[in-house]
């Protein structure tokens, strides 16, 4: 009798065997074909980060991702010019290779400042090495090519259709086939079905980081960037290939340029204050002086008239672009504006301990005043412009790499993890403050396939950007 | 170089006493039948479904206990990555204990000890949802003591105080930027109190009619333990601490018929209304606050949810009873509130049983439950994290029943 009725749950054993299942995904290519990807960029497509190359940032990049993604959605072999040794180690940056040495990547360390206080910060902590054949970064690796990633650290606009780029650039002399090669014909060795596009940060950056008219680059001129943008997609599309190309973000919202406040000049005692006016009496009162010889000066003269409170105070910079005064003894130094940026480059210790910014003035090659911020953002715009309107009328997919940065500012959120805009707390950014980070590459390498799904008909999975590992202290 | 700060998102809340995970196995018997038992006198786990029947039995003493073996397994699809990913749940063993006496014609006197949330949920430490849950358990006796009264041949009424005793612990990832095994470990007990209450009206020979009211019970933690295990630079933003919180247990009303069709065979209908709206937020409030730990509010507004109950017993004989027994359970969590600890589908949950009468006085009650979780595509919409989910969940269930 018992026996009998056991078997009435037979059936339901059968039916909850068997896990929870779920429909497949029906993953395709859409109106693309993805068998042979090249990608043409800079940093931001050769997957530099901290301020270097390394393999693991390499095989991190952008492209490389995507590529593997793609791999769903009938994508074929993505092959990268992979940096070896050392160099793919711990990286390979080029601040000292005019001195034959190479730079490795920032680590995330505890260090002591000139203060004596220890804090947590970036910093090159391996030491240079030799830039020879030895370290797996000079050498020309052209002979395992054509690579499908034909990202080129530094490259701008003007340079892609450069013959005799590789002599100027380390990166890009290690895979190209000869020195005259451009890096555009470089990247149609591949034959390629679909590619690719985020170059012109660089066009403005390198101004940017080098502090404006200061550091002796130029921002590229739109009419320079339009026809170079216009011959650039030409050759890339020449038989009629799919792509997708990135425009540039608000340069002046990374963390480059916004870690270190322009109200960073921190009085907090009264002796301090009074010694500092004091010093700076004689030169607001040599300002009155000029006002009284010539009254159409005021304005410029209260402007430059310098004066701390207890606090936080803008710090004293040197601006150029004042009317030189030296005649009467007046350097051309201010208090700096809000807007006004400092670039992470001025030597903290030179802050903290040795009056930069107080006492001295910060030098113009650490600081973007507020003319040199307008061509910035009027390059940017210009620039974005361009991409949006070949982007639209050659029905290329568009990723808003701008709009990305101006919601990373306000803070996003992706699977229970909060990025904005910080150094290194943002989570988004490197430690260089200017490339982004494991996690930020993977979010944007998602925006990539946002953009390519959504106007070649395609479905293809992105990345689950948790599953990318964060920086670790060294 | 800016301070090192982060923000310590939502800490997962604590309980999987959510509709669809709420899984009633307080008596074989009961179970077997789709879990109703408010309509009708079923042992003495009816102390539980209504404490109004208890004097119904027509022994002095009867006791049941019992236990059930809960396998259930959660999928997740992410619709963006297509990630398919599962939890990996131990066996957990809710058991019950109830026993009555009947102390003259009128007056009944009950003791109960049950666990009606022993689930626990194990995503896995590296799974894609990490920083919601990695995983979480919890424990929750229930000491429930009740009197019942037979105002005359047809009305009958019962209530209990309930003295809960739980204990929970949740893991998960912290979303820090620096380094790759930033995990909180949040453990805590707690004492609480609520009533159980029952009428009972026989309207006619065949038909009964049984309303329950399960109250609030509001579970107040205090001095739970968070433990960080954190790279020891960020230490300092997240010292080992303690939390306090508290979980609205909602109130359950339920009305349930029975009819005795044939002297054989007696069915019944329940329904359920649970006050889920109650469940609004889980706040955690942390005893040491830094940049980075803050106290955190986590949104949940649940809705009230119905569930409806169909079951059936079949008498073969003396010694023989089976049953069969079906409920759809209504999950109340909406979509954009959907976090993976408490993965809440609408539930239809299948059931059968028997109990054979071994000697005597002795009852062997076995049954098996099959809640079938229908498929949903919900979010967490704060943390930006969903997908499909799915769960199916077995049980099979054991006890024994001694009537003296």
């Amino acid at each position: 009798m018992k026996t009998k009725n056991l078997l009435y749950f037979l059936p339901l054993l059968a039916l909850v065997a068997c896990e929870p299942e779920f429909d497949d995904m029906n993953y395709s290519g859409g109106s693309a074909d993805f068998s042979r990807m090249v990608a043409v960029g800079n940093s931001l497509t050769a997957g530099y980060q901290s301020n270097a190359l390394s393999k693991s940032g390499q095989i991190n990049s952008i492209p490389n991702i995507l590529a593997e993604q793609l791999k769903n959605a009938g994508g074929g072999a993505f092959k990268q010019p992979l940096l070896t040794g050392k160099a793919g180690e711990i990286g390979a940056g080029t601040d000292l290779i005019l001195q034959g040495k190479v730079v490795p990547a920032l680590s995330l360390t505890m260090s002591t400042d000139c203060k004596g206080k220890t804090s947590l910060g970036p910093k090159v902590i391996k030491a240079p090495y030799l830039y020879d054949g030895t370290n797996g970064f000079k050498g020309s690796v052209a002979a395992a090519g054509p690579y499908n990633n034909v990202g080129v650290p530094g490259a701008k606009l003007t340079h892609l259709n450069f013959a005799g780029y590789a002599a100027a650039n380390p990166y890009f002399a290690r895979f190209t086939t000869s020195p005259s090669q451009t890096v555009i014909e470089n990247a149609m060795m591949s034959n390629h079905t679909f590619f690719t596009l985020w170059i012109g940060n660089n066009d403005v950056l390198t101004y940017a980081l080098s502090g404006g008219d200061e550091g002796g680059d130029n921002i590229t001129s739109a009419g320079v960037f339009t026809a170079l943008y216009k011959q650039t997609l030409d050759s890339l599309t020449k038989n009629g290939q799919k792509g997708v190309l990135a425009n540039i973000p608000n340069i002046t919202d990374i963390p480059f340029f916004t870690t270190i406040p322009y109200k960073g000049a921190v009085v907090e005692r009264q002796q301090d204050l009074d010694a500092l006016n004091a010093a700076y009496g004689p030169y607001n009162a040599g300002l009155d002086q000029v006002v009284q010889q010539n009254p159409a000066f005021e304005t410029e003269a209260n402007l430059r008239k310098i004066n701390f409170q207890l606090g936080a105070n803008a710090f004293i910079i040197l601006d150029n672009t004042l009317t030189d005064l030296s005649g009467n003894g007046l350097p051309s130094i201010r208090q700096i504006k809000a807007g006004e940026l400092i670039t992470l480059r001025t030597p903290q210790d030179s802050l903290k301990c040795a009056g930069w910014g107080t006492s001295k003035p910060i030098p113009g090659n650490y600081t973007l005043i507020k003319s040199e911020v307008d061509d910035i953002v009027n390059a940017v715009g210009a620039y974005n412009n361009i991409i949006k309107t070949e982007a639209q009328s050659r029905g290329l997919a568009f990723v808003d790499a701008n709009k990305r940065l101006r919601e990373l500012k306000k803070g996003i959120v992706i699977s229970g993890i909060s990025f904005n805009s910080e150094m290194v707390t943002g989570g988004a950014f490197s430690l260089d403050g200017v490339h982004p980070s494991n996690r930020g590459y993977a979010v944007l390498a998602n925006d990539f396939i946002d953009a390519i799904n959504s106007t070649y008909g395609a479905a293809v999975p992105k990345v689950n950007v948790a599953s990318y590992s964060n920086i670790e202290v060294e | 170089m800016k301070k090192i700060i982060f923000s310590i998102l939502g800490i997962a809340p604590f309980l999987l006493h959510a509709g669809g995970f709420q899984v009633n196995l307080q008596g074989t018997k009961q179970t077997g039948m789709g879990h109703l038992g408010t309509g009708f006198y079923l042992g003495a786990s009816s102390a539980y479904f209504n404490p109004a029947t208890m004097g119904h039995a027509e022994n002095k003493l009867n006791v049941e206990f019992g236990a059930s073996f809960i396998t259930a397994k959660v999928g997740f699809q992410s619709q963006e990555t297509g990630i398919v990913e599962e939890t990996d749940n131990p066996l957990s063993t809710p058991f019950y204990l109830h026993a009555t006496y009947k102390i003259n014609d009128n007056l009944s006197a009950g003791l109960s000890v049950y666990t009606p949330f022993g689930s626990t949920v194990e995503w896995g430490d590296d799974w894609s949802g990490k920083y919601l849950i990695q995983d979480i358990s919890l424990q929750a006796i229930y000491v429930q003591p009740t009197l019942s009264y037979q105002l005359n041949k047809k009305l009958s009424i019962g209530a209990g105080f309930v003295y809960v005793n739980g204990s929970v612990e949740i893991n998960r990832a912290i979303p820090a930027p620096i380094g790759n095994s930033n995990t909180v470990n949040l453990k805590g007990s707690t004492n609480a109190y609520g009533f159980n209450a029952g009428v009972h009206y026989q309207l006619t020979e065949k038909l009964g009619i049984g309303v329950t009211y399960r109250s609030k019970v509001d579970m107040e933690l205090d001095g739970g333990d968070v433990t960080f295990d954190v790279d020891p630079r960020l230490r300092s933003s997240f010292p080992n601490t303690e939390f306090s919180a508290t979980l609205p247990l909602p109130a359950t009303t339920t009305l349930g018929f029975a009819y005795q069709a044939t002297e054989k065979l007696l069915i019944s209908v329940e329904g359920s209304f649970v006050q889920w709206s109650e469940y609004k937020s889980l706040d955690f409030d942390f005893k040491d606050n830094t940049a980075s730990l803050k106290d955190s509010e986590n949104p949940r507004n649940y809705e009230d949810a119905m569930i409806f109950r169909v079951g059936a017993q079949y008498t073969t004989n003396e010694n023989l009873a089976v049953r069969l027994g079906v409920y759809f359970d209504q999950s109340p969590v909406q979509d954009d509130f959907f976090n993976p600890e408490t993965p809440s589908t609408d539930n239809l949950g299948i059931s059968a049983g028997f109990s054979y009468r071994i000697i005597d006085k002795l009852t062997v009650d076995a049954a098996f439950l099959y809640i079938h979780g229908f498929e949903r595509e919900s979010q967490y919409k704060r943390d930006n994290f969903g997908g499909k989910y799915k769960v199916k969940t077995y049980i099979p269930t054991l006890g024994l029943s001694y009537n003296f």
